[in-house]
């Protein structure tokens, strides 16, 4: 279980998270929504631990939550002329964890004796989330993990994050994919201006679509007068 | 000023002018990050390479062939894919060949000047003529073949260092190899030193904090990690060469038992520094340190225990 209390976060004078609160408890699989620069990476970046000066409080049962957290970034980094390989052993020994069968576990085939900085956009991400999936974590969070994957990998990634689901973990998602969410959320977050707006439940879902397409598009498209 | 002033501008000062003009600009930025003003900064770093310069000719007779070797590992940067995809994509094709033509004469100049101020006016020729053939190719920035190195399990400084520096163990080698050829302890002093010095050189940027994030370990544990592994992997090149000049030069043994440990050393002073500074690059003042380090190796002692406890402070935000 992760809670959070009070978090509130700033860049100077940027107010980029105010206030939030929000408990993840385990089994659970929860999606936060929200448009671009609404705070959701500083919210990810400040659970994990990569931000660091914040007020408020993030606490959870496993300590210190970093050692059990797989984050995947929005963009992957990648060291230079390092393959795929040897990026899931760096994962691995940071993590102390047993090295991976890369014949066995290699379930998105990739090109693993390959340098990673040459892959795809989606294979970049797939060989991320391959690396923290085999650092056996508690907890994960997911920005945007169906960015730039294909279809198969799209339901492939659907099926990891429910078997994850059963084994009992806890998995915070971002995605501007609403479908993904609907198909994979215990309940969705609406994060406007660094503040949680809504809660929203699996019931109401296809609502908050409905609600976010006429807040986002509106009749905004009238203003570039397409001809 | 606006943005129809700046185009204006920029085209009052000719697209090549303007170029050069914010590559000033862009070292003046680094100077700045790095802790000093661009003007002594250019001054330091003429005075560094002259010294360096210098240093080096006195040293071995063998100082063109390093001295070229090191003037094309610099100027062949310039040559990486990107970078000229970027450029040839920006301007017109004379006026970018122009460029490149311009900017590795400006970078071999002050090499080829000193190899012919020393007296070896066709390495100096040899050098621009070779500066500007690099002008006209572009380097692979990604390589797509995957050269094998004994560190799969070590990742990552030494993996990646290695396979950017495999051809200067060559020069290790044949700098060993003459070493024992003519008799020169020194020379193969050198050729052990510099495996050490190669190693360091892995050390110098930092990576994205990410790859800092992801340990499971305090601050203590991770540096001493790293610690072991740049101790292991420095160990497959130094070692052998220290090995054989052992065996060349029995004499001298205790010698390069001490040069081995100071190498050693160094890799240490090198982590610590790096985590001092870390998530920036090592600035001004610890540069000055490293560098006295290197010239005089009993103050690593007191070097390494200050950088130590700077870079246990610097990952207590990362590493809990």
């Amino acid at each position: 279980m992760i809670v959070i209390d009070h978090l509130t976060k700033a860049y100077g004078p940027k107010q980029v998270l105010q206030d939030i609160h929000l408990t993840l408890s385990p089994g659970k699989v929860y999606g936060i929504v929200g448009e671009n620069g609404a705070g959701k990476t500083t919210l990810f970046r400040c659970i994990a631990g990569l931000e660091t000066a914040y007020t408020g409080q993030i606490r959870s049962d496993l300590q210190p939550l970093k050692n059990h957290l797989g984050f995947l970034p929005t963009n992957p980094i990648f060291l230079p002329k390092i393959t795929g390989k040897e990026y899931l052993t760096l994962l691995s020994i940071a993590r102390k964890t047993p090295l991976p069968d890369f014949n066995v576990q290699n379930i998105f085939d990739l090109p693993l004796d390959e340098f990673a900085e040459n892959y795809s956009t989606g294979m970049k991400k797939k060989l991320a989330l391959l690396g923290i999936l085999l650092q056996q974590n508690t907890y994960f969070i997911l920005d945007e993990p169906f960015n730039g994957i294909d279809i198969q990998s799209n339901m492939l990634v659907t099926a990891i994050i429910h078997q994850l689901k059963k084994l009992g973990k806890t998995i915070l998602i971002s995605s501007h994919i609403f479908s993904t969410l609907n198909d994979t959320c215990d309940e969705i977050h609406l994060l406007r201006e660094g503040t949680f707006t809504r809660r929203v439940l699996p019931g109401d879902f296809a609502q908050l679509n409905e609600e976010m397409k006429q807040v986002m598009v509106g009749n905004r498209l009238d203003a570039l007068d397409l001809r | 000023m606006s943005t129809a002033g700046n185009r204006v501008a920029v085209h009052q000062i000719g697209t090549v002018n303007y170029y050069f003009k914010l590559q000033v600009r862009i070292i003046n930025r680094r100077f700045s990050a790095f802790g000093i003003s661009p003007l002594p900064g250019y001054l330091l770093v003429g005075f560094a390479w002259a010294m360096g310069s210098i240093y080096l000719f006195q040293q071995t007779q063998y100082a063109p062939i390093i001295y070229a070797f090191l003037a094309l590992g610099v100027i062949s940067r310039s040559s990486e894919h990107q970078r000229n995809e970027f450029l040839a994509g920006c301007f017109p094709a004379v006026q970018y060949r122009l460029i490149r033509l311009l900017e590795n004469g400006i970078l071999a100049l002050p090499f080829a000047g000193f190899l012919a101020y020393q007296g070896y006016w066709l390495w100096s020729a040899g050098l621009i003529a070779i500066a500007e053939l690099f002008a006209l190719i572009r380097f692979p920035s990604s390589p797509t073949y995957v050269l094998p190195t004994p560190f799969q399990r070590y990742p990552f400084e030494f993996i990646v260092g290695f396979r950017s520096t495999y051809l200067a163990y060559f020069l290790v080698g044949l700098l060993t190899y003459q070493a024992i050829r003519v008799g020169n302890f020194n020379l193969g002093i050198f050729a052990q030193v510099l495996t050490f010095l190669l190693g360091m050189t892995y050390y110098f940027r930092p990576e994205p904090p990410y790859f800092v994030w992801i340990f499971a370990a305090n601050p203590r544990q991770f540096l001493w990690r790293k610690v072991g592994t740049a101790v292991y992997c420095a160990s497959w090149f130094s070692l052998p060469v220290g090995f054989i000049l052992g065996i060349a030069f029995p004499e001298n043994i205790a010698i390069l038992g001490v040069a081995q440990l100071v190498g050693y050393l160094l890799l240490l002073t090198i982590i610590f520094a790096k985590y001092a500074a870390f998530p920036a690059e090592i600035n001004l003042p610890q540069a000055f340190l490293l560098g006295l380090g290197l010239w005089f190796p009993p103050v690593l002692l007191v070097i390494i225990p200050y950088f130590y406890r700077q870079a246990l402070q610097r990952l207590q935000t990362l590493l809990t």
